[in-house]
């Protein structure tokens, strides 16, 4: 039985957040089933390579969204 | 007419532009390589599917397997005399009657356009609407009114933080809020543009690994009356109750800089890092709105996000978040916006 996807993501939050360059994480959807999202400055190589593509089940799609500033 | 048409191609293209985001990122694929063959497919073909009047656009993204393809975009279902693949590149076909109310400017909108009527959101109001230009005596910033709110029987204007309070520099009941804000008159502080004091906010954590959950701050108006309704360009008056935002939900906000603007939740319970004068501060629960334009632009901080239309048991204008931050990509950041009204006390007085 899976955890729930907020729940895999809280684990895993701080431990994405960590990463240099990236500036978010999230919960999203891919092709209508939940996902966790990872909101990059930039995505790079090195970034794709350290971002696993996975967490318990649940794909990791990375947006590159920029660094975000507040208006 | 040819004009009109021209328009609408042009709107759904960029919503094609933002889906190619959408389903970029949905197949998980990185580099725009892969696209390439799609892209040059699409770019020989485009002109020929146009002249079908059932198209409405073309894109280039993926297919539900994950394959690069050209996405075609069609005003109905069924429509024919599309082919499967274009130089080995498959093709997607994606209706996008749903898309098109996106676009649709509510009826005060068109009237005002109609009338020639065009609304300076950077002028003084008096009485003064929702969705203009508002900021501190701090700084020569502006950012937007976000809504009127109630805190007992004492109507406040809500915005951010960092339009009021200045990233926590704001002294409550002490510091003078401005409509417009000072940026909008030429960093000039006129008696008459005072609208009131800064009464209340949420502290910003500056940290990294802070939980700040929003960047909220309440002022009272004494010089003017504020409305609850935005300018006739506006979406009108949002409705006092709220909901929690899911992935999918369609949204608009109305705000100093960009007017009327409509996304869509992509993201939620976002943990994110924005950058503000004072430094980096982290937020935890935020919303992630992807537009079909920027959602969100400098000065438009503090606008409300209400939903569009009516969505399952939704309906339309209901409140969902405060908006306070963007990227270079034009993803916007909005807090909860039931998380904004527990922490200052306050409903949202709406219709």
């Amino acid at each position: 039985m899976k955890r729930p996807v907020d729940a895999v993501l809280k684990e895993h939050a701080d431990g994405l957040l960590a990463l240099p360059g990236v500036v978010g994480t999230a919960v999203g959807k891919r092709s209508g089933a939940p996902c966790i999202q990872v909101l990059v400055a930039k995505k790079t190589v090195a970034l794709r390579r350290r971002i696993p593509a996975d967490l318990e089940g649940y794909p990791v799609v990375i947006l590159e969204t920029g660094p975000l500033r507040a208006l | 007419m040819r004009n009109h048409r021209w328009v609408l191609l042009l709107s759904l293209l960029a919503i094609a532009a933002s889906s190619l985001l959408l389903l970029g990122a949905a197949a998980g694929n990185g580099g725009s390589g892969d696209l390439e063959r799609a892209r040059a497919a699409q770019q020989r073909h485009t002109d020929g599917l146009l002249a079908n009047p059932d198209v409405a656009g073309t894109a280039v993204g993926y297919t539900e397997a994950g394959e690069p393809a050209v996405l075609v975009f069609t005003s109905r279902a069924g429509v024919g005399g599309i082919p499967a693949s274009l130089d080995g590149v498959p093709v997607a076909v994606h209706v996008t009657g749903a898309f098109s109310a996106l676009n649709s400017a509510p009826p005060g909108a068109a009237a005002a356009r109609a009338a020639g009527a065009k609304v300076n959101r950077k002028a003084r109001f008096d009485p003064v609407p929702i969705g203009v230009s508002t900021g501190n005596e701090l700084s020569c910033s502006a950012g937007t009114i976000g809504a009127r709110v109630l805190k007992g029987a004492t109507g406040y204007a809500l915005s951010n933080n960092h339009v009021y309070a200045e990233e926590n520099d704001g002294v409550r009941g002490v510091t003078k809020v401005y409509q417009p804000g000072l940026y909008d008159s030429g960093c000039v502080k006129k008696t008459e543009n005072e609208l009131g004091a800064l009464t209340d906010y949420v502290d910003i954590v500056f940290s990294d690994t802070a939980n700040n959950e929003v960047d909220a701050a309440i002022a009272e108006p004494t010089s003017r009356t504020l409305l609850n309704s935005t300018p006739d360009d506006g979406y009108g008056t949002p409705r006092s109750a709220t909901a929690a935002p899911y992935v999918g939900l369609k949204v608009q906000k109305y705000g100093r800089t960009s007017g009327l603007t409509k996304g869509q939740v992509v993201g939620v319970d976002a943990t994110v890092k924005v950058g503000y004068g004072s430094g980096v501060a982290r937020f935890v629960h935020q919303i992630v709105i992807l537009g079909n334009k920027p959602f969100l632009r400098s000065g438009d901080s503090g606008s409300l996000v209400v939903t569009s239309t009516a969505q399952g048991s939704i309906s339309d204008k209901t409140s969902v978040g405060l908006a306070f931050a963007a990227s270079s990509n034009g993803y916007a950041i909005a807090n909860e916006i039931d998380r904004v009204l527990s922490a200052l006390g306050i409903a949202i007085d709406g219709a």
